[in-house]
C-alpha cells in the first residue's frame, strides 16, 4: 500500500499466500458445495411431498407457511442452490489464484534467480579469463564485469512490474513473455548510464553505488555467484579449512565455498579475518553510566519517533556517548516491560577495538555470527535486571537494528528474554529469520544504500511490516532532499530523514502499520508508568 | 391408514398427521446440515492468504456463509411451521370427528 510516499509491505495487510492451505481450501468448498447440492435436493422433495397436500384441508394456512419457508431456503436469491453455487464459484477463485501464484512464482524465480545467477558466474567467469590472460584485474574491469551487470538487473522497471498485487496476479494482468525483452532495454540504459558515471572517471564506484541503492542490493546478493564464476577454472574444496564461529559462539570446521548468499559470504570473511586478528569478536563488558527515574518521557517522545530520539544521541559523534546502551525499565502496577535501544556502528575499526559497535560487528551479524555488539545488549538487559516472560521491546538504527533483528532471531537470547517487539531503522536485516510471535516494524528509505546490502526484501509475514520511502517522491520536501541526495549520495541514511519518515509513519493509518503500532505502544508511549532509565557503557576486553 | 372414514365421510388419518412430524424433523435435520456447511465454509477463512484479492474472496465467502446461515434459519422455521401445522391438524381432525360421530 502507498501513503504519502511510503510503500507499506508485509505485517496485517500485507501479501502472502501458503498455496497448499490454498489449494486444500478449494478442495473443501468444493466438498461443501456438492453437500449443498444434496441438502437441497433433499429440501426440493421435501417442498414437493404428498403429506403436506393431505392435510390442507385440515389447516391450510399453516401448510402454505411451511411450504413458503422450505421453498424460499431452497431457490430465493439467497436460498441453498444460489449458495451452492457460489461457493463452488469462491472454489474455483481460490483454485485459480493458488495456480497462478504457484506459476508466477515460479517463473518469477526461475527469471531472475536463474538469470541472475546465470549471468554473475559469466561474468566472474570472463573477469577469471582476463585475469589468467595476462589482463590486471582493475576496479574497471571488474566493474565491467560485474557491476555493470548488477545495474542491469536493478533496472526498476522491471522491479515495479514484478510487485504486483494478488488482485492483478489472479486477473493475469502479468506476462511473462515481454519481460525478458524490457529487463534487456532497461539494463541498456543503466549500463550506458553507469559507464558514462563510472568507468569514464566522472564517479567512483561507491559513491555511483550509494546513489543506486537497488544495483548495490543486487550486487551484494549475486557476489556469491561472481566468485564461483572466478575460482571457475579452479579446483577449490566446497567446505575451507578456515574457522568461523557459529552465532550461538561454537565453533564449526571452515566455511562453505563458494558462498551460496551474503549470509555465507560475511561468514567467509570473518573467517579469514580472523587470520589476520582482524573481524574478530573478543570479549565484552559493560558497566554501569547513568540511571534515573522518570513518569515519563515528554508527549513528544512517542510512537517512533520517540524512538529514534532516544537513539539520536547515539549516532552523534559526541565521545560521551559512544558505546552506550539505554534500557528502560517500564513499570505498570506489577507489570514490567523492558525497552532498548541499541547504538549503530560508531567506528569502522575491523581490529577489535574497545567499542563493540564497530566494523567487525556489522560484517559478523550479516554472517550470522556471534558479535560483541549482541553479547553487550545481552550483558546490559541482564545486569538491568531483565528476567523470562518480562515483554522487551528492541530498536536499533543501522547496524543496532542490524543487532536488534539478530538478536530476535536467535534461539539463545529468546531462551533468556522474552522479545515481544523489534523496530529497525535503515538496516539490513531481510535474512534474519525472526519468529512469527515477535513483531517486528522496519523502516527503509529507497535512497538508503545500508538496508540495500542484504539479499533481498524482508519477509512479507504477518509479524513483520516494512515501510519504504521514497526521499525523492514529487513534493516540495521532495525536490529539497533530492537535491541534497545529488550533494551527498549517502543522505538517504541519515537520521534526520528518518525522524521525518518516522512522523509519517506515526500519523499512518495503514492497518499493518496500526497493528505493529499497538504491539509497540506499551513500550513508546509509556504515560502513566513508572519509566527508569538505564545506560550502559560497552567495552570489548582483551582475550 | 391414509383417510378415514366416518359417516361415510373421507377425512385425513392419524397417519397423515405423522407424516407431518416426520417432515418437521427432516427439516431440522436439513438445517443442520446447512448450519455445519456455513460452519466448514467459514474454516477457509482462516487460509493464510493476503492480498486484495484475498480480502475480496474473504468478503464473498463471509456473505456466503452468512445466506447459508440464513437458510438454515429458515429450514428450522419451516420445522416449527409443520410441527404447528400437524398439532393444528390434530386438533381440528380430533374436532372434525367428533361432530362427524355426533350427526344425527
Amino acid at each position: 500500500m502507498s501513503e504519502d510516499g511510503m510503500d507499506i509491505r508485509g505485517g496485517e495487510s500485507g501479501l502472502a499466500a501458503d498455496l497448499e492451505a490454498m489449494r486444500s481450501a478449494a478442495h473443501l468448498l468444493d466438498g461443501v458445495s456438492g453437500d449443498l447440492t444434496g441438502t437441497a435436493l433433499a429440501v426440493g422433495c421435501l417442498a414437493a411431498d404428498a403429506g403436506l397436500s393431505r392435510t390442507v384441508l385440515l389447516d391450510p394456512i399453516g401448510v402454505a407457511a411451511a411450504e413458503q419457508e422450505l421453498i424460499s431456503s431452497l431457490a430465493g436469491p439467497d436460498g441453498l442452490v444460489p449458495c451452492a453455487v457460489r461457493l463452488q464459484g469462491l472454489a474455483a477463485g481460490i483454485s485459480a489464484a493458488a495456480a497462478l501464484y504457484g506459476e508466477t512464482e515460479r517463473a518469477t524465480a526461475q527469471l531472475l534467480e536463474g538469470l541472475a545467477d546465470g549471468v554473475a558466474e559469466a561474468a566472474g567467469a570472463a573477469t577469471s579469463t582476463a585475469v589468467t590472460s595476462g589482463l590486471p584485474l582493475t576496479t574497471v574491469a571488474v566493474a565491467d564485469g560485474f557491476i555493470v551487470w548488477a545495474a542491469w538487473r536493478a533496472a526498476p522497471p522491471v522491479w515495479d512490474e514484478v510487485q504486483l498485487t494478488g488482485a492483478d496476479i489472479a486477473a493475469g494482468r502479468f506476462r511473462f513473455d515481454s519481460l525478458d525483452d524490457r529487463y534487456r532495454r532497461v539494463g541498456e540504459r543503466q549500463h550506458l548510464g553507469m559507464r558514462d558515471d563510472v568507468l569514464n572517471g566522472r564517479d567512483d564506484v561507491l559513491t555511483w553505488l550509494a546513489a543506486h541503492p537497488r544495483v548495490a542490493e543486487q550486487l551484494v546478493t549475486s557476489t556469491p555467484a561472481f566468485l564461483d564464476g572466478l575460482t571457475g577454472p579452479l579446483v577449490v574444496p566446497r567446505r575451507l579449512p578456515v574457522n568461523g564461529s557459529t552465532p550461538s559462539g561454537g565453533s564449526r570446521n571452515g566455511v562453505v565455498w563458494p558462498p551460496e548468499d551474503p549470509s555465507e559470504l560475511a561468514a567467509l570473511l570473518s573467517a579469514l579475518g580472523a587470520s589476520a586478528h582482524l573481524l574478530v569478536d573478543g570479549r565484552v563488558e559493560v558497566r554501569p553510566v547513568r540511571s534515573s527515574r522518570s513518569d515519563s518521557p515528554s508527549p513528544a517522545a512517542t510512537g517512533v519517533t520517540g524512538a529514534l530520539q532516544r537513539l539520536a544521541p547515539y549516532a552523534s559523534a559526541d565521545p560521551a556517548q559512544q558505546s552506550r546502551i539505554r534500557v528502560e525499565r517500564i513499570q505498570r502496577g506489577a507489570a514490567t516491560s523492558w525497552s532498548v535501544y541499541i547504538p549503530p556502528t560508531q567506528t569502522w575499526r575491523f581490529d577489535g577495538g574497545a567499542n563493540p559497535f564497530d566494523g567487525s560487528s556489522n560484517v559478523r551479524s550479516v554472517g550470522g555470527q556471534s558479535t560483541a555488539a549482541a553479547s553487550a545488549v545481552t550483558q546490559a538487559l541482564a545486569a538491568s535486571g531483565a528476567r523470562r516472560g518480562e515483554p522487551v521491546m528492541l530498536s536499533g538504527y543501522s547496524q543496532g537494528g542490524l543487532t536488534a533483528a539478530q538478536l530476535a532471531a536467535d534461539p539463545d537470547f529468546r531462551k533468556e528474554f522474552s522479545v515481544s517487539t523489534v523496530l529497525t531503522v535503515g538496516s539490513p536485516v531481510a535474512g534474519f529469520d525472526v519468529p512469527d510471535d515477535v513483531q517486528v516494524l522496519s523502516i527503509e528509505h529507497e535512497q538508503d544504500l545500508v538496508p540495500a546490502l542484504d539479499d533481498g526484501r524482508n519477509p512479507d509475514a504477518r509479524n513483520w511490516t516494512t515501510v519504504r520511502r521514497d526521499l525523492e517522491a514529487p513534493d516540495a520536501l521532495g525536490q529539497q532532499l533530492a537535491a541534497e541526495l545529488e550533494r551527498n549520495a549517502f543522505a538517504g541514511h541519515g537520521l534526520e530523514h528518518y525522524v521525518d519518515t518516522a512522523e509519517l509513519v506515526n500519523g499512518s493509518r495503514d492497518r499493518s502499520v496500526t497493528a505493529w503500532q499497538r504491539a509497540a505502544a506499551p513500550f513508546l508511549d509509556t504515560a502513566g508508568a513508572e519509566v527508569e532509565v538505564m545506560e550502559w557503557k560497552a567495552r570489548r576486553v582483551e582475550e | 391408514v391414509a383417510v378415514q372414514e366416518v359417516a361415510g365421510r373421507v377425512l385425513p388419518g392419524a397417519t397423515d398427521v405423522e407424516a407431518v412430524l416426520r417432515m418437521a424433523r427432516r427439516a431440522r435435520e436439513l438445517a443442520d446440515q446447512a448450519a455445519d456447511a456455513a460452519s466448514r465454509a467459514r474454516a477457509v477463512e482462516g487460509v493464510e492468504w493476503r492480498s486484495v484479492a484475498a480480502e475480496q474472496f474473504r468478503d464473498a465467502l463471509r456473505s456466503c456463509c452468512g445466506q447459508l446461515d440464513a437458510c438454515a434459519e429458515r429450514l428450522e422455521l419451516a420445522a416449527a411451521v409443520l410441527v404447528r401445522h400437524a398439532s393444528t391438524a390434530e386438533v381440528r381432525l380430533a374436532a372434525a370427528h367428533a361432530v362427524l360421530e355426533n350427526m344425527p
